[in-house]
């Protein structure tokens, strides 16, 4: 049955089957032949219990929260301000990109926003300041990945209320991986510029009092993040009433700044629904196919058979991590989170793995699959926002970050500690 | 011999003390081995398939479920009637929630089979819901004020009425809402409460117990049908033994609970922590008894009057409560 | 006519996510500032957020955005794509009926049990609800239009056509979407925010 359930998955995917359809047929056809019950009928109660979860309200909050601050201007500036301030380091813009990547992440839940905007930011000036188009465009693809990580985060989101952990904690939990992963990326950009000066492009000499000058620009995203995340360790506000925070912030931050009008709004408003709409029709199919997945016995008898190969826990992790890698070619990765967790977290809790510690290595998975190809979805946004050149430059730009990402993976799991530190630290 | 007979069964949150001590061991051992084999189970609890509670009866009716466990408080959005069995602030020990519960039983089963098409087969207790809180609470006048974590319209009502301010958030957000101050206490079972480590980030208890947390193990009454009448004898009696060692075994529970929580006397069953204490006393019991008497009588108005007569006649005479 | 309904909808949707963060906040600053409890704000966002993602999968299937892995299609001839891009809209539409028959059967029940929310505010579920399932249904429609309007094209021999229609959204109308509703101050933007290069039927 599992086999069946597997190949109908990825054949009606492949078919490229709307990927909510295809989880919800599957189970729906499972319901149908594999039990006495009438498991169809829990769809309606499944679907309306889901959609009206004030958990899953961040999601849009924080899409429309990032919608606004664009909107409003804050992240070009913010752009400058930060590339005028890394730009002495060997690569130039390069940190830049992923120093502004991790800024507008703060502010941002998702990888493709993030990607799409500092793309925007950045391109323009790859050619003026003579930079080797393949790692240039690596840097903004990878960089982009960093919006899952650092929270806020719409797949950390999702995760907590599938594996039923606690949003705060896998927030705190992903920090240090977070912000790690931000110094390796650069720490690489550095490595290479120094190993092949040619590659860096020329670095723009800045003043120290052009530097200061734009500070204030760095305020308006510095100030969501502390206000969007701070209030969550503060003790003001859960997870989803700190998203509405930011949106109501980051409307008052475009009034200020006069970009506010009906017709930005709209852009706004149809942009979000767009986003939620997708987000939650696949929760919504994968919580579906959950409950039936349960119902069959199909979980119980998947955590058994794999508890019953007796591999070592490393070994079983191992297997899991290239499964993630393979299906993540392969697969929109909000899509692979929703349809395999419900099944990966009780395997990996009944091994004792902690799940908030496999919550991030499942984002860090999931910021590999935005940049494998053939399906990576930071690749083809950066590769668009370009409009030029070939497809394989931006592949073999990545190509680094990618071994990065890897050594990323190899560290929490040598050193778990990583990412329960931080948690475990905040809770004494 | 019976006819072979195997049940699906949701069962309570596998994080409770009594679903690995009393619901996994029934249904995998005892039942099977009463039937000599013929009836077996399969269990999954409530959070691994995926429901968050309220669709319980509904599930059951819709035979999306065979056998399920539901909380009251929970599914009460399509029925007041099933909050009459767990009035909060009535039932000061779980004897007497026991007591309540059984006069009841009778009135809630009627309820559930003709409203409801779902048959009851056992009620399920859990340990007293009491107050986890950051800082200490001496008397009832000390929660004036406070957030307080509550689940289920019931128990909000007893929490504002008591002066402090109900907050709804879910249970894996608790322990961070706890730690930062989010919300000043939260309410939950003494025992589940432990279980979950909430002494990690509340060092105080205010063992006041605001309800039981009863629930129910029902089965789909089109499936009920289904079943053989030599099946359903079975099922009926083996049900009473799931009952009766859940509320043992609760009880026991329940008396454990406060020593392991202060770390003081005996602990048997969950994990010795180092919380401070208090227990309701003297005025401050009388105070508890006028609230929950509003409560009540709230309740009562909501319910409507076939529904408060019901009670009074079994849950309010057992007690030697009338609702005006 | 269907366009304008979904856009209804979307805006709908994204003045009732702004109005509930909005009162999100002011629950939360009356709690911190006054110690008040207004309460409630938790679970009426919660109905907004069922309410606007119902009323939001019709936007998303008209700017095709629903997930569609490409590996196999971008390799197809068109006309294959065709096939592929209606077998597609087949089974979304067999999932969507069935979801709208059962989202029926919920508001159906909390009718007939005259259900309320479980909390302090006593929300009687079908006003809710109905809202939810008119979105459900909404989407339905929209599903059942865009079939009869791809089988009409592809009677009338216009292959390319479809595509536009039901297809699986390019890479590229995929980023100019993502950077006009971002409207970012960049003068390489592909075209004046709001100049719709989208599809339009
Ligand atoms: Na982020
Ligand atoms: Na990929």
């Amino acid at each position: 049955m599992l086999t069946l359930t597997l190949s109908m998955l990825l054949g009606l995917l492949a078919l490229s089957v709307t990927a909510a359809a295809t989880v919800g047929l599957l189970g729906l056809t499972l319901a149908e032949f594999h039990s006495p019950l009438s498991l169809a009928n829990a769809m309606g109660e499944l679907a309306w219990g889901t959609s009206a979860e004030f958990l899953l309200v961040a999601i849009p909050l924080y899409v429309l929260m990032g919608e606004l601050l664009v909107s409003s201007g804050v992240a070009g500036r913010m752009y400058g301000a930060v590339s005028k301030w890394v730009s002495w380091l060997p690569g130039g813009l390069l940190n830049a990109n992923i120093g502004a990547s991790a800024l507008f992440s703060a502010t941002s839940g998702s990888s493709v926003a993030t990607a799409a905007t500092i793309s925007t930011l950045a391109l323009p000036e790859q050619k003026k300041g003579g930079y080797h188009a393949p790692l240039f465009l690596g840097s903004i693809a990878a960089g982009g990945t960093l919006g899952i990580l650092l929270p806020p985060s719409i797949n950390m989101i999702v995760y907590a209320l599938i594996a039923n952990v606690s949003v705060p904690k896998l927030y705190l939990a992903a920090t240090l991986p977070g912000l790690l992963l931000t110094g390796l990326f650069m720490g690489l950009i550095v490595g290479i510029c120094l190993r092949r000066p040619s590659l860096a492009g020329q670095r723009p000499s800045v003043s120290w009092s052009e530097r200061i000058g734009v500070l204030p620009d760095l305020l308006p995203p510095l100030a969501i993040f502390v206000l969007v995340i701070g209030v969550i360790y503060g003790g003001i506000a859960t997870a989803s009433e700190s998203a509405a925070l930011g949106v109501v912030a980051a409307m008052l931050l475009c009034l200020w700044n006069g970009a506010l009008s009906w017709e930005m709004l709209g852009r706004a408003f149809e942009a979000t629904l767009r986003t939620t709409g997708m987000i939650i029709l696949i929760t919504l199919a994968a919580f579906f196919l959950n409950f039936v997945l349960s119902s069959i016995g199909l979980t119980t008898r998947l955590v058994s058979s794999v508890s019953a190969l007796d591999l070592p826990p490393l070994g079983m992790m191992l297997a899991i991590i290239l499964f993630y890698i393979i299906l993540g070619c392969f697969m929109d990765t909000l899509a692979m989170l929703v349809t395999t967790a419900p099944l990966t977290v009780p395997i990996v809790v009944s091994l004792g793995y902690d799940p908030v510690w496999f919550g991030v290595m499942l984002i860090v998975l999931c910021e590999m699959g935005q940049l494998t190809p053939p399906f990576g979805m930071n690749l083809f946004v950066v590769h668009s926002v370009r409009g030029e050149g070939r497809f394989m430059d931006v592949v073999v730009g990545v190509l680094p970050f990618l071994a990065v990402l890897l050594l990323m993976i190899v560290l929490l799991l040598a050193v778990p500690q990583l990412a329960l530190w931080l948690p475990g630290w905040m809770s004494k | 011999q019976l006819p072979a007979t195997h049940l699906r069964v949701v069962g309570g949150g596998s994080h409770n003390y009594t679903f690995s001590a009393v619901e996994q061991p029934f249904w995998r051992d005892t039942l099977p081995g009463a039937s000599g084999g013929r009836v077996t189970a399969e269990l999954v609890g409530l959070s691994e398939s995926g429901l968050k509670g309220p669709e319980v009866v509904r599930l059951l009716r819709a035979e999306a479920l065979d056998v399920a466990m539901g909380v009251f408080a929970f599914v009460s959005g399509d029925d007041a009637g099933f909050e009459g069995v767990d009035l909060p602030g009535m039932a000061p020990d779980i004897e007497t929630a026991h007591k309540m519960v059984r006069a009841y039983r009778p009135v809630l089963a009627a309820r559930m089979r003709e409203r409801h098409g779902v048959r009851l087969l056992a009620t399920v207790p859990y340990t007293a819901q009491v107050f986890f809180c950051r800082e200490p609470v001496t008397r009832l006048e000390d929660l004036k004020g406070r957030k307080v974590r509550t689940r289920g319209r019931n128990m909000s009502d007893f929490v504002s009425a008591l002066g402090a301010s109900p907050v709804t958030i879910a249970f894996a957000e608790v322990i961070p809402a706890l730690q930062t101050g989010v919300v000043d206490c939260a309410v939950s079972g003494i025992g589940s409460g432990n279980a979950a480590k909430w002494y990690d980030v509340a060092k105080h208890l205010y063992n006041l117990p605001t309800d039981w947390s009863i629930g129910f193990y029902a089965m789909s009454e089109a499936r009920w049908r289904e079943l053989e009448p030599a099946v359903q004898q079975f099922l009926q009696a083996q049900a009473q033994v799931l009952e009766n060692r859940l509320w043992d075994e609760t009880a026991r529970e329940n008396a454990y609970a406060l020593a392991c929580n202060t770390g003081q006397g005996e602990c048997r069953i969950h994990t010795p922590a180092d919380m401070q204490a208090r227990t309701p006393e003297g005025a401050d019991r009388e105070a508890v008894r006028a609230v929950a008497a509003k409560v009540a009588a709230a309740w009562g108005e909501r319910c409507g009057q076939e529904c408060k007569a019901a009670w009074n006649g079994s849950a309010g005479k057992a007690l030697g409560v009338t609702l005006p | 006519m269907l366009e304008r309904v979904a856009r209804g909808g979307a805006w709908i949707g994204g003045l009732g996510l702004l109005a509930a963060s909005w009162l999100i906040v002011i629950d939360l600053l009356a709690r911190k500032v006054l110690g008040l409890s207004l309460g409630g704000a938790d679970e009426i966002a919660g109905y907004v957020l069922a309410v606007s993602s119902a009323w939001a999968f019709p936007i998303t299937l008209l700017r095709r955005s629903h997930i569609r892995v490409d590996v196999v299609y971008t390799h197809m001839a068109p006309k294959a794509r065709v096939v592929l891009d209606c077998f597609a809209l087949i089974c979304l539409g067999v999932f969507v009926g069935t979801l709208t028959y059962h989202a029926w059967h919920v508001l159906a029940e909390s009718i007939a049990f005259r259900s309320v929310s479980n909390t302090p505010l006593q929300i009687p579920q079908w006003i809710p609800q109905s809202l939810w399932f008119a979105g459900y249904a909404f989407f339905l429609l929209t599903v059942v239009v865009l079939g009869a309007c791809a089988l009409a094209r592809v009677t009338a021999g216009r292959w390319q056509a479809v595509g536009a229609l039901i297809g699986i959204h390019s890479v590229e109308e995929e980023i100019v979407a993502e950077t006009q509703s971002a409207g970012t101050p960049i003068d390489t933007s592909p075209a004046a925010p709001g100049a719709a290069a989208r599809p339009q039927r």
